[in-house]
């Protein structure tokens, strides 16, 4: 059986409409220079602070934050500073980006290559970041997005009979018991709230990222940077016993309560 | 069966995104370790898992430090794309050249010079062919040593190209001399990688997951990188098209 495409919506769309328009350029470029004015450089000397078109020449692009390097990649677009400017802003996150890319690949060759796809789409979608979250964050978003495809897309994702194993061995939440016909929504929520009482936060983050989003087990490892000697799959087998007894509570709760409702009749 | 799905259902619903969930903004805030404002948020955080994984994942990609074993595949990836830059990315490339041409073709002084250049080159090339002798082959080309042989630096490619009737069965190409082992990488028109996959031999069988990704009607370009044993690039192949489902296309009338 071929593993099912998640339908989960993806949490944060990334916008690819590149024609900003003009007030949320002006606002974008406020909060750049906002930035600009609240950043250590400046903080720290108040006099500069003062005069903040003054000081802008004079400034090195170490000094800048990301929100004011692209604020003057923009009002300096075409010129060899807007390139400067680009290239520090990249070079800020390379490490981040590398690191994450070789979280999902595993070898660097393929991790490099994903890295430079993200930054390309970064540099292409530039125009739509509007500057209501950090560039990091936005960043963090596009990267997100374009791995956890491009593990789907180079069929990584993990199979379906691995899935199954697990899966169907998890107490069934509908069968023999007054539930059975709990709506989805309900079942959601009731499922929701046994992981919650039943996991840690790291089982629950394994648990989600293997089942929902797909992703093979040492991926997660590495993606979570886990130390432990069996990584993701050590989680993931703690959550399933926990989950298993935790129902197995639940059922008998509600079990009793529909018995104690017939015997009140 | 019906209730295992069921079942798998719930728990796969339970972990997915809803209406609830927080902004990027929201998670932005929880990773620099700011408190929400609003006990909703609050509270939607500590029951969704979603969220949890979001706000993990989120701490993971800001926090730069790589773990202890791969730092040095870190530094050289950081340092590839440091090397490649941003305006290596063909999006970039293009728009520089297009920016350079329209301010330089802005200015009529410009258009001018670059016709006097062209003017002189064609009389100056024109002078030369006339006041040359016409080029010999030297003895040693007309003598060919029989032992030196003149390697081509490309692979060739047999196959698949064009348009195609059917899924092919196999990827081919001539096996180059002293080649420990082939990448093959097959992209969409727009250079998107579709699929890659090295092997030991000049060929390579569409397995199943490769007709996965293959569908009708849909150019694909496919390229050959020969390896040496360190995994080093020998020689490279040119870009060959091809699509499936073009060809003698069958066509059914339904009555």
């Amino acid at each position: 059986m071929a593993a099912q495409p998640s339908t989960a919506p993806q949490l944060y769309p990334v916008q690819t409409d590149c024609t900003a328009d003009r007030s949320d350029e002006k606002r974008c470029i406020r909060s750049g220079q906002q930035a600009l004015a609240s950043s250590p450089s400046t903080a720290s000397v108040p006099e500069r602070a003062s005069s903040s078109i003054a000081i802008i020449p004079v400034m090195q692009w170490e000094d800048l934050s990301d929100e004011a390097l692209i604020t003057k990649y923009r009002s300096e677009a075409g010129g060899s500073a807007a390139e400067q400017c680009l290239n520090e802003l990249f070079r800020r996150h390379h490490t981040k980006v590398a690191r994450w890319c070789l979280g999902f690949t595993g070898d660097r060759e393929s991790a490099a290559d994903l890295a430079q796809e993200i930054c390309a789409k970064a540099y292409q979608n530039l125009p739509s970041f509007k500057g209501q979250s950090k560039f990091s964050t936005w960043l963090f978003s596009i990267a997100r997005n374009h791995c956890l495809n491009a593990v789907r897309a180079r069929g990584n994702a993990p199979a379906m009979t691995s899935e199954e194993e697990v899966v169907d061995a998890l107490p069934d939440l509908g069968s023999h018991d007054p539930l059975a016909s709990l709506e989805r929504q309900q079942s959601a929520s009731l499922a929701r709230q046994i992981m919650n009482e039943a996991l840690g936060e790291t089982e629950k983050v394994v648990f989600t990222l293997h089942f929902s989003e797909e992703l093979p087990l040492d991926v997660i490892t590495r993606v979570l940077k886990l130390e432990n000697a069996s990584g993701a799959k050590a989680y993931l087998v703690s959550a399933k016993r926990k989950l298993e007894k935790a129902v197995t509570r639940w059922k008998a709760r509600a079990h009793g309560a529909v018995e104690g409702e017939n015997n009140g009749r | 069966m019906a209730d295992n799905f069921k079942s798998r259902e719930a728990w796969r619903a339970a972990m997915s995104t809803t209406g609830d969930c927080l902004s990027v903004n929201d998670l932005e805030r929880l990773a620099e370790n700011v408190p929400l404002p609003d006990k909703k948020s609050n509270a939607h955080l500590a029951e969704c898992p979603r969220c949890q994984t979001e706000l993990a994942l989120l701490r993971n990609f800001e926090s730069a430090t790589p773990a202890h074993d791969e730092g040095a595949a870190v530094a050289w990836i950081a340092a590839q794309l440091g090397r490649k830059s941003i305006k290596s990315s063909p999006q970039t490339a293009a728009i520089g050249r297009l920016a350079f041409w329209h301010s330089f073709f802005r200015s009529s002084y410009a258009i001018a010079a670059v016709a006097v250049t062209l003017i002189m080159i064609f009389g100056v090339s024109l002078y030369i062919s006339e006041h040359q002798p016409a080029p010999q082959l030297s003895a040693e080309l007309n003598t060919p040593n029989p032992h030196e042989i003149m390697r081509s630096q490309s692979v060739r490619l047999i196959g698949p190209s064009g348009d195609l009737n059917a899924l092919p069965e196999s990827f081919r190409w001539e096996a180059y001399p002293g080649t420990n082992s082939y990448r093959v990488e097959l992209t969409e028109v727009d250079g998107t990688m579709v699929r890659k996959e090295t092997v030991d031999q000049n060929v390579l069988s569409v397995k199943p997951e490769w007709k996965s990704v293959l569908h009708n009607g849909k150019p694909y370009i496919w390229q050959v990188t020969a390896l040496d044993a360190s995994g080093n690039a020998v020689a490279t192949s040119s870009h060959e098209r091809f699509r499936i489902g073009t060809l003698n296309k069958t066509v059914t009338v339904y009555k």
